[in-house]
């Protein structure tokens, strides 16, 4: 059993954030909330509807893209409306906007794999959003660039949220990542996965990366998750010499006077 | 190969060289081969998408064929005679036999390599059901398509001459060819009619398989263009 006991409400317009360590069933909440997976028990309510399987209305953003291959950047965006069966004239229109909204007009015929990481994802992103969902799940989607980039997506996502309101549930395992784009950070328990903690975050958006509060709050979830793997080391019954802890570096060792055996 | 066997060709002094009885030959096996190959390679992508789809048939009949992939096409050709007679359909028969077990397999194989992500996408995109094979499961085993078509163009060609070489059906085709240049006792004939063989198979994969599957693997970013 991955979760159990877990009950989580998000508003509309609301950016939740996942945190918790690997293995604590981060991903499989999503993919509940998602309709991938059915639960052993439990339910997933969509505006007062269930949730029974996956479909347009959340779509999703995967770590690996998930991009088609055999499509282009702008025939990926506009593969949700095209099985929609919306006209040709709406989907270029709705296509065309989405494409502009992650910046990507110059690249819409370029073929997936002439992209890069980061800009695959804005074209992941793009067409999740181009259908128009009432949610957007995110599964760990820049999890996989650099730190550069990362940090220029953060921007982007910010942006389009601004912008489009869209309620968002996003699972990261980088405190940085939930700190800089929650309005909700949950905290979650592994064995069974359950949420550990739920930290409220009041700052304005967009949000500098040095500002002392951030830093401050990020102490508060890291200190949590470190608190949680040592909670989880202890409970797996581990042995004492497989037990570590971080150590002070002892700087101040005795000279090696016994250096060179006395000869 | 083709000069040295024509040169060779020329300086026998066996039985004349008629060179519009092998341009027949070549006509006639290569009329074959494309039925043949349109044929089996229908029923071999039929049979993997089945063997792929339905779990149930693939534990029934895949034992099956893997066994029966290990018979060499010729082995096919005595019951062919006993239930079709020594003529075109016989031909066909072992054309079928001895390359749809084998790439239905490999075809299922391929299926088997489409990462289970694009199906996730595609559900949640809204592609369900037939939608979801069509815009999904088809354009993303083209890989697996372009070498399949490739190793069923190879299983029919070899059966094909095999099958030739066997049944004394007319028009006479390169197999059979082979076959009277051996009675002949001509052996430039046999390296003749073997080097032609060799060219037409060399010629079909350059000029169409080849091709076929650069275009798809550069289309999905597989091939090493750097």
């Amino acid at each position: 059993m991955t979760l159990q006991d877990i009950s989580l409400d998000c508003s509309p317009g609301e950016f939740v954030v996942l945190v918790g360590p690997s293995g604590c069933g981060k991903s499989t909440l999503l993919n509940i909330a998602a309709g991938m997976t059915t639960p052993d028990s439990g339910s997933v309510t969509l505006d007062d509807a269930p949730v029974m399987s996956p479909g347009p209305s959340r779509s999703m953003v995967f770590q690996d893209h998930a991009l088609f291959p055999w499509l282009t950047a702008y025939q990926n965006i506009e593969f949700g409306l095209k099985m929609a069966n919306l006209p040709k004239s709406e989907r270029e229109g709705r296509t065309r906007a989405a494409l502009a909204a992650v910046h990507l007009t110059h690249s819409a015929d370029k073929l997936i794999h002439q992209l890069s990481g980061g800009m695959k994802q804005r074209v992941a992103i793009a067409r999740a959003l181009v259908l128009d969902p009432a949610v957007l799940l995110m599964d760990e989607p820049f999890a996989a660039l650099d730190a550069q980039t990362r940090t220029l997506l953060h921007l982007q996502l910010q942006e389009l949220w601004g912008n489009t309101r869209k309620t968002i549930l996003f699972v990261t395992h980088s405190v940085g990542e939930a700190v800089r784009l929650a309005d909700r950070i949950i905290v979650l328990h592994t064995h069974p996965g359950r949420i550990r903690k739920e930290i409220p975050v009041d700052l304005p958006h967009p949000r500098r990366l040095d500002s002392p509060d951030l830093n401050e709050l990020a102490r508060i979830v890291r200190k949590e998750i470190e608190d949680e793997v040592t909670h989880v080391n202890a409970t797996q019954g581990l042995a004492a010499e497989d037990l570590w802890t971080p150590q002070t570096p002892d700087h101040h060792a005795p000279p090696l006077s016994d250096l060179g055996g006395g000869i | 190969m083709l000069l040295l066997s024509a040169t060779l060709a020329a300086a026998s002094s066996n039985a004349p060289w008629r060179p519009p009885a092998l341009l027949a030959a070549i006509l006639t096996s290569t009329l074959r081969l494309v039925v043949g190959f349109v044929v089996s390679t229908t029923l071999s992508l039929l049979l993997g998408l089945m063997l792929y789809s339905f779990p149930a048939v693939n534990r029934f009949v895949g034992p099956l064929f893997l066994g029966l992939q290990t018979l060499p096409s010729v082995c096919w050709a005595p019951l062919a005679i006993l239930l079709l007679g020594s003529n075109e359909p016989a031909i066909l028969f072992v054309m079928v036999m001895g390359s749809t077990f084998a790439v239905s397999l490999s075809f299922r194989d391929g299926l088997r390599t489409i990462p289970p992500l694009y199906t996730r996408a595609g559900l949640m995109l809204g592609a369900t059901g037939p939608k979801l094979l069509q815009h999904v499961l088809l354009p993303a085993s083209l890989p697996a398509l372009s070498s399949s078509l490739r190793q069923s163009f190879s299983f029919t060609w070899r059966s094909l001459l095999g099958a030739e070489f066997i049944f004394d059906v007319y028009p006479h085709g390169l197999g059979f060819m082979l076959q009277s240049a051996r009675h002949l006792n001509d052996i430039p004939r046999i390296a003749t009619v073997m080097a032609l063989m060799v060219t037409i198979g060399i010629l079909a994969d350059r000029l169409c398989f080849g091709p076929l599957e650069h275009r798809i693997h550069t289309h999905f970013g597989l091939a090493n263009t750097a």
